[in-house]
C-alpha cells in the first residue's frame, strides 16, 4: 500500500524519524531555557552600556545589586517587580517608590558626584519566618557612582 | 440491530481521501501533531514560574484558562469531537517513555505494563480529578505559580507515573481532568471515528486493532473499534487505522448520530452512573463559574479566592506570594463545589425523573435507575450551551489580555510580536447577551429534541415517551431559566 503505516528502520537499528524527533524534543527545551539565559543576557548588556539599568526585585533580592554608573550622567533604572510588592528607596536621595508585581518603574537619575549610594527594599515583602531579621531586612544593594 | 437503522442524514469518510488517508497512516503523523502542543505548554510551564506573577499578565494563566479553555468548549469539542485528545501534550512524556520510542512499534512496554482495577473501569476518577482542579479554580488563575504546579503535575508527573505503572493510556481513559467533559461532549459532535463494515470485523477474528501489531499500537484507549457506537472513549489517535489488516476503519464527517441514545459497547458493558454525574457535575459547575468569574456577585468572587484571606493579614499586607490559605475560605467554596454537583443537582434531577416515570404510568414504565441514567443525557447539549457562553464571554472580555502577554512570556522586556503593550480591549460586549440568549434558546430547542429521542427509546408507546418527556423537558427549561438569569439578570 503507497505511504502505509511500516516505518522502514533496521533490524536492530534506531529510526531515522525518532532521532529526528528526539532532537525536536531535547531540542526545543533546551531551546526554551536558552531563550530565557540570552533574555537575561542582553538586559545585562544593555546595562552595560549605561542608559537602562534593568533590575529585578524578588524575594528577596535586588538583581543585580552591585551597579556601576559614571558620574555626570543619566541613568535609567527600570525596575521590575517579580513577584509580590517590594519598595525601592534611596535614602541619600530622597527617593521612595513602590514596586508593583508584575509592573516596572523608571527612575531617571544624574549622580552627580562619585560615591556609593545604597538602595533598598522599603515596603515589607515578607521573610522565612517572623523576626528573623532577614528576608525582606536585608534585601538591598549598591550603586557604585565613578 | 444496529446496522439496520439509518442515524445519519449525511456522513462522509474522510479516510477515502488518499491524502488525508495517507498522513494519518504515517507513522509519525502523531508525533508530528503532538509536538508543537508540547513545546507550547513547556513554554507555559516555565513561564508559570518564570513570567510575570500576576494572573492576568502571566501567559501560562491567560492561555490555560482562558485561550484553552474557550477553544475546547467553543471548536474543538464540539466541532472535533476527542480531536484535542488527538493533539494533546499531557500523555506524550509518558507514552513516549512506555513505548520507548517517539514513532516506531515497540513490542514490549517500558514499566510495570500493570492491568488497570476492574473496579475503576468507569470515569469517577475522572469526576473528582475535575472536580478537585474545579475546588482550587479560583487561585489558580489568579497565582501563575499555582497554574504552574498544576500543570507539572498534569504534563509531566502524573501521566508519566500511570504511563510507567500501568498499560496503555489509563490516564486519559481513566483520570485526565479534562477528558471527562471532552468524552462527554464529544458525542454530539459532526465527526466520528467508527468500523466501516462491522461485518467485516466479526468475521476478522486477527483484532489486530485491540492487541496491536506491527504496524501499531493496540488501541491504548482500550477501544474495540468494532463496538465503538459513541464518541465518548476514542481518542483519535490513529492507530487502529494504521493496525487494521483489512483497511475497516473510518473517520467520518456526520450529521446526526445517536451517541446520546444508545447502550456503550453494543450492550456489552452497560452505562452507569459515572456519566450521569460528569453531567451534573459540568451542568452544575458552568452556573457556578459564571457566578464566580462573571456574575455580580461578590460573595463568590470572594470565596473563590480562597488564597486571598487575611489570616495574617496584620503581618502580610499586600503581600500576594506569603499570603496564607484561609481554611475557612477553602472549606465554604469547596462544599459548594462538591455538594452541590454531587448532591443538590442529582436530587433536582431525580426528582422530576419521578415525576416523569409517574406520569408515564409508574408499573409500566422502565426501572428507575434506567431512566435516571438515560435521561441524564439530556444534560450534555443542555450544559453545553452554558458552557459555550460562558467561554465566549471570557475569550471575548479577557482573551485580549492575552495578545499582550504573549509577546513577553518570561517578563525580560521582550516584545516578540509587538504587541506588548497592546491594551486590554473587551470585544463585543453589547452583543454578547443576545448572542448567549440565542445560544440557551438553541440549546433548549437542541435538548428537548434529545429528550424526544431519549424517551422514544425508552417506551414502547408513543404517548408514554410523550408524557414522560415532559418533566425532562420542564427542567430543561428551569435550568435554561436559571443560566438566563445567571447571565443576563432577566427572567
Ligand atoms: S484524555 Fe486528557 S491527557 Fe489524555 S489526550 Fe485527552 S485531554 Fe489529553
Ligand atoms: S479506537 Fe482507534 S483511533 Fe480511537 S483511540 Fe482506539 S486506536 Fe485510537
Ligand atoms: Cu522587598
Amino acid at each position: 500500500m503507497a505511504g502505509g503505516g511500516m516505518m522502514r528502520r533496521k533490524r536492530s537499528g534506531v529510526a531515522v524519524t525518532d532521532v529526528i524527533a528526539l532532537i525536536l524534543v531535547v531540542g526545543s527545551v533546551l531551546a526554551i531555557f536558552y531563550s530565557i539565559y540570552y533574555g537575561e543576557t542582553v538586559r545585562a548588556e544593555l546595562m552595560q552600556e549605561g542608559k537602562e539599568i534593568y533590575i529585578t526585585a524578588r524575594q528577596w533580592v535586588f538583581q543585580p545589586n552591585r551597579i556601576v554608573v559614571k558620574a555626570g550622567q543619566p541613568v535609567t533604572l527600570v525596575i521590575y517587580g517579580a513577584d509580590v510588592l517590594h519598595g525601592f528607596q534611596i535614602e541619600k536621595l530622597g527617593i521612595d517608590k513602590v514596586v508593583y508585581p508584575g509592573q516596572e518603574i523608571r527612575i531617571t537619575i544624574t549622580f552627580d558626584k562619585p560615591g556609593t549610594y545604597i538602595f533598598r527594599c522599603s515596603r515589607y515583602c515578607g521573610e522565612p519566618y517572623p523576626g528573623s531579621g532577614i528576608g525582606h531586612w536585608t534585601m538591598t544593594g549598591v550603586i557604585i557612582v565613578e | 440491530m444496529g446496522e439496520a437503522r439509518q442515524p445519519y442524514k449525511f456522513r462522509f469518510d474522510l479516510l477515502t481521501i488518499p491524502l488525508i488517508k495517507r498522513i494519518v497512516r504515517a507513522r509519525s503523523y502523531h508525533f508530528a501533531v503532538i509536538f508543537p502542543n508540547f513545546v507550547v505548554f513547556i513554554i507555559l510551564l516555565v513561564a508559570a514560574f518564570y513570567g510575570p506573577p500576576v494572573g492576568n499578565q502571566n501567559i501560562a494563566v491567560l492561555v490555560v484558562w482562558i485561550i484553552w479553555w474557550a477553544a475546547l468548549m467553543l471548536v474543538l469539542t464540539p466541532i472535533g469531537g476527542r480531536s484535542w485528545c488527538m493533539i494533546c501534550p499531557m500523555p506524550a512524556i509518558g507514552e513516549w517513555l512506555q513505548r520507548k520510542t517517539f514513532t516506531r512499534v515497540s513490542k514490549k512496554p517500558f514499566g510495570l505494563n500493570k492491568r488497570w482495577p476492574r473496579k475503576l473501569d468507569n470515569i469517577w476518577l475522572q469526576n473528582f480529578s475535575f472536580l478537585i482542579i474545579s475546588t482550587f479554580i479560583g487561585v489558580l488563575t489568579t497565582r501563575p505559580w499555582a497554574t504552574g504546579i498544576m500543570l507539572i503535575l498534569v504534563v509531566v508527573i502524573l501521566p508519566t507515573l500511570f504511563h510507567l505503572l500501568y498499560q496503555r493510556r489509563v490516564w486519559c481513559r481513566y483520570i485526565c481532568p479534562v477528558s471527562g467533559f471532552i468524552g462527554l461532549y464529544s458525542m454530539v459532535a459532526p465527526v466520528e471515528l467508527r468500523v466501516r463494515n462491522r461485518d467485516v470485523c466479526l468475521k476478522h477474528p486477527g483484532n489486530e486493532c485491540y492487541r496491536g501489531s506491527e504496524a501499531g499500537y493496540g488501541c491504548p484507549w482500550y477501544e474495540f473499534p468494532q463496538n465503538l457506537n459513541r464518541n465518548a472513549y476514542c481518542g483519535l489517535c490513529m492507530e487502529c487505522v494504521k493496525t487494521c489488516p483489512l483497511d475497516n476503519i473510518g473517520l467520518f464527517i456526520r450529521v446526526g448520530g445517536e451517541d446520546l441514545y444508545v447502550e456503550p459497547w453494543h450492550g456489552i458493558k452497560k452505562k452507569g452512573l459515572d456519566e450521569p454525574f460528569k453531567a451534573f457535575i459540568m451542568s452544575t459547575l458552568a452556573i457556578i463559574y459564571a457566578l464566580v468569574f462573571t456574575g455580580p456577585n461578590p460573595f463568590f468572587k470572594d470565596i473563590a479566592n480562597i488564597f486571598g484571606g487575611n489570616t495574617f493579614g496584620g503581618v502580610f499586607t499586600d503581600n500576594i506570594l506569603v499570603e496564607a490559605l484561609n481554611p475557612y475560605k477553602l472549606a465554604v467554596y469547596a462544599a459548594i463545589v462538591w455538594s452541590s454537583t454531587l448532591l443538590i443537582m442529582p436530587a433536582i434531577f431525580g426528582l422530576f425523573v419521578v415525576f416523569s416515570k409517574a406520569l408515564a404510568g409508574w408499573n409500566k414504565s422502565p426501572p428507575y435507575k434506567k431512566l435516571f441514567i438515560s435521561y441524564s443525557y439530556l444534560l450534555v447539549p443542555l450544559s453545553l450551551a452554558a458552557w459555550i457562553a460562558f467561554a465566549l464571554y471570557i475569550l471575548l472580555v479577557n482573551g485580549s489580555y492575552a495578545i499582550s502577554a504573549i509577546s513577553d512570556p518570561f517578563g525580560l522586556g521582550w516584545d516578540l510580536f509587538g504587541t506588548r503593550n497592546f491594551p486590554w480591549t473587551p470585544i463585543g460586549t453589547p452583543y454578547l447577551p443576545y448572542i448567549q440568549a440565542i445560544i440557551f434558546l438553541f440549546g433548549l430547542i437542541w435538548t428537548i429534541n434529545t429528550i424526544k429521542k431519549i424517551s422514544q427509546r425508552l417506551f414502547e408507546r408513543r404517548r408514554d415517551a410523550f408524557k414522560a418527556s415532559i418533566p425532562m423537558s420542564i427542567f430543561a427549561l428551569l435550568y435554561t431559566i436559571l443560566v438566563l438569569i445567571v447571565w443576563l439578570g432577566v427572567v
